[in-house]
């Protein structure tokens, strides 16, 4: 079929095409091997780029809006099994992430417990496509698994649109890749806002949110926004006890890969200092795949003591003894 | 400059439940009558400067659990008119901040006149 498409379009299916079983896992974009399917390698390759500890996301992006809910639970209890039979077990280099499909949080509660008191998991992973936004009650039982197993919760972008949730922009689908993915932080700011403003931190003032891929320099825009709003009517929402930018500072945490390309002299240092975001940042990668960048490069230009808290101490802070 | 008792109203000008705005002393004041108890915010809110005490005298939702909603404090309660920030008139201190204040002043009542101290 594919030669009586129009030529221009024609190109568009095919770097589709490319970029769909690259995202997949089947081959890096340009190449045919079928990359970080080896375990030992992938330890190997961590080994010469001086990790010592690398947490596994090993996500489904679209696990949360699969509509068959025991499908999609199925799949999450796989999808754990094989991360600890094929990849943690006997790698000390090596963490993971226990997957949940949150849309029926019964199963996913036990999951949780299936694995929490697993010293190979240190966080529990779920995508941020959703039916509805995470600070609902329905999702509270998950968070209560989480810090009664003093585990923090992983969000993961990549399913928006998909399933069971809503178009990945709030004006409705967007009609190329570029649009779909940059916009992707919009599910970050509609969690988080309504995380905060549903009191989830503090019906559980230990839990903390990663979140993951979405870059960060939007993150002091949205504090600061809703913190100002907040004070207006704050009437709606007696329960909160602290200002949302407290809230935000001290429960969630976001990871460098990608980095939006911030532009001029020291850009990302600025964007550090602000919102206590040099505390709460971590260095992460896309590995095995590096369409936005070598992720080393990213923080490569900081200065030594800023560095040191984004390559080390942050995710020290986060994930405590279960990284040692 | 040391402070000053200035005389502003006599009490039966304000009524519980009321308030009034004064000029004293080049200052524009609101004073407020509590159940009997009188209170004096300048009138200025704190966020961009507006004639706070011409807002709405109110109560509002408690401190309270998640999902909780619980209504009270009325009377006590004074919504900014511009952007419904919430300040104590017994204590000029808003809702979501306690270290933003409006400024408040003494009020003493002798003889039925309602002095304050600025």
């Amino acid at each position: 079929m594919l030669p009586y498409v129009d030529p221009g379009l024609q190109h568009r299916m095919k770097l589709e095409r490319e970029r769909s079983l690259a995202r997949h896992g089947f081959r890096k974009v340009g190449s045919t091997a079928r990359p970080a399917t080896d375990p030992d390698k992938v330890v190997e390759v961590l080994e010469q780029r001086g990790v010592d500890r690398a947490v596994l996301v090993g996500n489904v992006f679209s696990l949360g809006v699969q509509p068959n809910f025991d499908l999609a639970a199925a799949l999450a209890r796989g999808i754990n099994e094989a991360t600890y039979e094929i990849w943690l077990r006997g790698r000390d280099r090596l963490r993971g992430s226990i997957l949940i499909a949150q849309q029926d949080p019964d199963q996913a509660v036990d999951e949780i417990d299936r694995w929490g008191d697993n010293p190979a998991f240190v966080q529990v992973l779920m995508c941020s496509a959703s039916e509805s936004p995470f600070g609902r009650r329905a999702f509270h039982p998950i968070y209560e698994a989480c810090v009664r197993h003093n585990l923090p919760i992983a969000l993961h972008i990549g399913g928006e649109g998909a399933g069971i949730s809503s178009p990945s922009t709030p004006v409705g689908h967007p009609n190329t890749f570029v649009e779909w993915y940059s916009a992707l932080p919009q599910a970050y700011m509609a969690h988080l806002m309504s995380m905060v403003t549903e009191g989830v931190f503090e019906r559980f003032p230990t839990l903390k949110v990663v979140l993951l891929e979405g870059g960060i320099a939007w993150l002091p825009h949205v504090t600061w926004r809703l913190t100002k709003n907040f004070k207006a009517v704050r009437a709606e929402t007696p329960w909160l006890t602290k200002l949302p930018a407290e809230y935000i500072a001290e429960h969630f945490y976001l990871s460098t890969y990608p980095l939006e390309e911030l532009p001029g002299e020291r850009a990302l240092e600025r964007v550090l200092g602000m919102e206590n975001l040099a505390n709460r940042v971590i260095f992460s990668t896309g590995y095995p795949y590096e369409e936005y960048g070598d992720p080393f490069e990213m923080v490569a230009g900081l200065p030594e003591d800023l560095k040191r808290k984004v390559m080390v101490e942050n995710a020290l802070s986060l994930y405590g003894d279960r990284l040692l | 400059m040391e402070p000053k008792k200035y005389p502003v109203a006599a009490t039966a000008d304000i009524p519980p439940g009321g308030r009034k705005i004064y000029r004293v002393n080049g200052r524009e004041v609101g004073i407020f009558n509590i159940q009997g108890t009188y209170y004096a915010l300048k009138n200025v809110c704190r966020h961009q400067g507006a004639r706070v005490c011409l807002g709405k005298v109110t109560g509002t939702t408690l401190p309270s659990k998640v999902y909780e909603f619980k209504y009270g404090r009325e009377g006590q309660i004074l919504r900014c008119p511009w952007h419904g920030w919430e300040y104590d008139i017994t204590t000029g201190r808003s809702l979501f901040d306690p270290e933003v204040k409006v400024v408040s002043y003494p009020v003493s009542v002798e003889d039925d006149q309602i002095y304050i101290t600025m």
